[in-house]
């Protein structure tokens, strides 16, 4: 068991027992580890307040939705588990009318990705309060990953018409950056930025601003993103992982490493798992990168135990690291119950591994459907597009990978180089 | 609280887990255990905040008076950012600098704004590379090398329908960062009070908060008492406020207060919208859009039902007549009820008349029960009698002189230069608003039983007796042992990011709008 491994355990066991709403103690503690986006949150006041007023139901449905926000950055199932029992809680005292519950009983729904659900709240907190924006976020997320983005456009429209501030300005910046748009997308997250209130809110916005620089090919302006964040947020995992990638771009692999690790030890999220164990890959140190599979292994058994949808990271560390037959059975269930775009292209990856490119090229294409500007799901469908042997359509998939992003992926950006060479010698 | 169903299935995902892990995995097993379930489906969908807290967006309170010391004049005043803890260290507070902020005059009583000021701010940092600072050493003007972040503003005045600027780039007072930065700071305040054109006076900047009440009050809607009331919530915090002094003759109908003395005022905020659907309009924002509106004090906690707080925000006064269950309410309160449960003191009969008359119409003999022509449109003798519509405004009557020793309980005690005409910064709306759901303005007398009110009878700190008024901003640490109050528990700042997380959290629901105006805001 390696230092990395052990400051998971340690973190994970923190961030685990760590009540909630105690992440307010002094620094260097163990509630030190919970994120800004916990802190900034204050269930204590709140729960201490329901002692008083039992049947204060706006108290209650606040309460949930804060274990629900709460959730959202340090990923501990038990919050869920607390959101639910307060927000049914405040149906209880208040059946009629009560928005604000079915506003996070949907929230809630989307968290554990069970959109239909939060469709559905969604739907019924709207009826009741047509002028609450929160209620459209629910909508609009829900949509957006039932892979009905025209209505997640109009949702996100109502929101902002009605509201337009950190929460409706993020949704709004990123149905432009599906859409390829990325100036208007990072233009708008600037907006949520300069209106974000919270520091939870503002290390989400950072972060996002950071991924977005990243994402077209400019890690400086990534790294200078991050790091503004990290100066009032040192331990958000989004804004570590954020820095790790620029640094990981810009060549600084001590860093990289150092910042993965830092955000695996806060929250052991699989994408920072998998991003850590690809990069120690790339590196070279094949014992270290399977030490961080060896973490996403056990994360995925419990979550079959769990009988929980498979997601991303999931369905593409099976493809790349392990058994793309399981893979192409995960990535099914996956789009089944969510054929959003990024599904889509995790699934035509798994089907690609798995020797099925007749049947994983239209995943691919639905993927990139909307203009979206991804490298990575750009290059997935150059190299299905290789091995049903159509050069001119990889070619152009490639090129287009590493012009959008020439570090899209520690492994697959030099795979994508290689590949690009071999068909120019081939032709 | 009941254990949801969802416990159990977790619980024995986790056990078998531990069967299925092998024991030379056991060590990861545990790692993931606190955390995967959970997790592993938390992941790769992004979740963007639901929940935004908007203080800088939010009003909070409105003031409008006949200025003491320049009677032909009326002072109105606004206020943003409710819960400012002084000596924020890194924190200072800044007015947003992509919304509109506007006070708005109705002089017809049509509920539509005659004459709009609108406030708009620029930031300027002095120091790009050290934007991270406040201030680089001590800070004597606003001008200060020092000063490292700094806001001006342009402020205008619309009316029918042509803007004027009255002021351009001014500057806005700082916040007060502490005596060792800032050793002057009442020199700050001053360098901050403009001129404007026409004999107008205009500030904007940090100050004490001068809303003072105990909010638990307002536990009575969520099946509480009046058992734990005696604190100043709001005492030892900071506000963002605007302040304008202007002749009367510039609000009044006509331009003629004699004949028509009485206004509507309100305050709202616009941020400006987006363009989400359309990809080929140039126009990549979508307007403004209203987010926030202000009238008479305590109008969302004491009339406005909570499915409709966020309607109300949204729409004009002159709209307030279409949302029906929202006038209901004023008609048929539920406060009254409330406190006959808890105290049994009789609600007053419905329909609240009364009322009707303080939120929706202005008071006059012949607009319903309360026996005085105080504040009604009705009375602006130029008014078109044909174009009067219920309306909530903060109304004030401005031929109402002002009282040389102002009663805390206003109109309620005889004083009717305070609220609900008008409302000055010493008065006590809280201890106001109960007395007048209990019916004391309809019947001329004080409900006994509630005249302790909240007990906070006045602000922390005195007023100024000239222009902007307000209390320079405090500079110790609420929770700092030598302001010697001790915090109730529910606002116990341990740190200011709870208060402001609170507020956010609180305020996406709609729900205690209380909170959402004061406490909440982040």
């Amino acid at each position: 068991m390696t230092l990395a491994l052990g400051a998971t355990l340690f973190a994970a066991g923190a961030v685990g027992l760590t009540p909630a709403g105690s992440g307010t103690g002094a620094d260097g503690g163990p509630a030190d580890t919970v994120t800004a986006g916990a802190r900034s949150g204050s269930p204590e006041a709140m729960r201490e307040r329901l002692r008083r007023l039992p049947e204060d139901a706006p108290g209650w449905a606040s309460l949930g939705m804060a274990y629900v926000q709460q959730a959202r950055t340090t990923a501990d199932p038990a919050t869920y588990v607390k959101a639910e029992s307060a927000l049914r809680t405040s149906l209880k005292v208040q059946p009629a009318d009560n928005y604000a519950a079915q506003t996070g009983l949907g929230a809630l729904a989307a968290a554990r990705h069970d959109f239909a659900g939060a469709l559905d709240w969604g739907r019924r907190a709207v009826t009741t309060n047509p002028s609450g924006s929160a209620a459209y976020g629910v909508l609009a997320d829900a949509h957006t990953q039932l892979g009905r983005y025209e209505a997640s456009y109009r949702d996100v429209q109502r929101m902002t018409d009605l509201r337009p501030d950190t929460s409706s300005l993020a949704r709004a910046s990123y149905t432009w950056e599906l859409r390829g748009d990325v100036p208007r997308a990072r233009a708008l997250m600037k907006r949520a930025l300069d209106d974000a209130s919270t520091p939870g809110d503002k290390a989400f916005t950072r972060a996002h601003l950071a991924t977005l620089a990243q994402e077209s090919g400019d890690p400086r302006t990534a790294l200078r993103e991050a790091g503004q964040g990290l100066r009032t947020a040192p331990r958000d995992p989004q804004l570590l992982e954020a820095r790790a990638r620029a640094h990981g771009a810009l060549g600084d692999s001590g860093r990289a490493v150092a910042d993965y690790t830092a955000a695996v030890a806060v929250t052991p999220l699989p994408q920072y798992v998998l991003g850590l164990g690809e990069l120690q890959q790339s590196l070279g140190r094949a014992d270290l990168a399977e030490e961080q599979y060896e973490v996403l292994r056990a994360q995925d058994r419990l979550r079959a135990a769990a009988k929980a949808v498979p997601d991303v990271d999931a369905i593409l560390f099976e493809a790349d690291h392990g058994d793309p037959r399981r893979a192409v059975r995960l990535g099914r269930a996956a789009v089944a119950n969510r054929p959003f775009i990024a599904v889509q292209d995790a699934y035509a990856w798994a089907l690609h591994r798995a020797g099925q490119d007749a049947r994983a090229l239209p995943y691919a294409d639905r993927a990139l459907a909307l203009g979206t500007r991804g490298a990575l799901s750009h290059y997935h469908r150059a190299m299905i597009e290789r091995a049903l042997g159509d050069p001119a359509a990889a070619r152009r998939d490639l090129e287009t990978a590493l012009a959008i992003d020439p570090h899209f992926h520690p492994l697959h950006a030099s795979a994508a180089r290689s590949a690009l060479q071999r068909i120019d010698t081939d032709t | 609280m009941k254990t949801p169903s969802a416990r159990p299935r977790t619980r024995r995902a986790l056990d078998h887990s531990l069967l299925v892990l092998g024991a030379g995995a056991l060590a990861t097993g545990l790692g993931a255990l606190t955390l995967a379930p959970g997790v592993s489906a938390a992941s790769s969908h992004r979740e963007a905040p639901l929940i935004a807290g908007d203080p800088r967006a939010d009003n909070t309170d409105v003031y409008a008076f006949t200025s003491p010391d320049r009677s032909d004049t009326v002072t109105l005043v606004a206020n943003w950012i409710p819960f400012e803890e002084p000596n924020g260290g890194p924190n200072f507070y800044a007015f947003a600098d992509d919304a509109r902020y506007h006070i708005k005059i109705d002089n017809t009583g049509d509920g539509r704004p005659d004459v709009t000021y609108t406030w708009r701010f620029r930031n300027i940092v002095r120091d790009d590379a050290n934007q991270f600072l406040y201030n680089t050493g001590p800070v004597r003007t606003l001008n200060d090398p020092n000063l490292n972040f700094r806001q001006v503003y342009d402020l205008t005045v619309t009316d029918h329908g042509r803007t004027r600027t009255l002021l351009h780039d001014a500057p806005v007072a700082p916040s007060r960062v502490g005596p060792a930065s800032m050793p002057d700071y009442a020199s700050l305040r001053d360098q901050a009070v403009r001129n404007a054109p026409g004999g107008a006076k205009a500030f904007a900047g940090q100050a004490d908060d001068p809303f003072f009440a105990d909010l638990r009050v307002f536990d009575l809607l969520y099946g509480g008492n009046l058992s734990e009331v005696g604190q100043d919530t709001l005492a030892g915090y900071n506000v963002n406020s605007v302040a304008l002094q202007i002749p009367k003759k510039d609000l009044a109908l006509r331009g003629n207060p004699g004949r028509n003395p009485v206004v509507g005022i309100w305050s709202t905020t616009e941020r400006r919208g987006v363009n989400v659907t359309d990809s080929r309009a140039k126009d990549t924002d979508g307007g403004w859009r209203q987010v926030s509106r202000l009238g008479n004090p305590l109008v969302n906690e004491v009339v406005v039902p909570l499915k409709y707080k966020d309607a109300f925000n949204s729409i004009s006064p002159d709209q307030d007549r279409t949302v029906q269950p929202v006038v209901d309410k004023v008609y048929d309160p539920i406060l009254p009820k409330l406190i006959q449960k808890v105290y049994g003191i009789p609600a007053p009969k419905t329909p609240r008349d009364d009322l009707a008359e303080i939120y929706l119409t202005g008071i006059c003999k012949a607009c319903g029960p309360i026996q005085a022509d105080l504040n009604a449109h009705s009375l602006n003798k130029d008014a078109n009698p044909g174009q009067l519509v219920p309306a909530e405004e903060l109304r004030l009557n401005m031929a109402v002189a002002p009282t040389a020793k102002p009663q805390r309980l206003g109109v309620l005690a005889g004083d009717l230069a305070g609220f609900p005409n008008g409302r000055r910064l010493t008065d006590d709306v809280i201890d106001i608003s109960l007395q007048a759901v209990e019916g004391a303005a309809q019947t001329g007398k004080l409900v006994p039983a509630l005249a302790a009110g909240d007990k906070v009878n006045a602000n922390d700190l005195p007023f100024g007796a000239r222009f902007p008024y307000l209390a320079l901003p405090h500079t110790k640490a609420v929770n700092s042992p030598s302001t010697g109050a001790k915090r109730s528990s529910v606002l116990h700042p341990d740190n200011a990011v709870a208060i402001g997380g609170l507020g956010a959290l609180l305020l996406g629901t709609g729900g205690f709008r209380v909170w959402r105006r004061r406490a909440a805001k982040v």
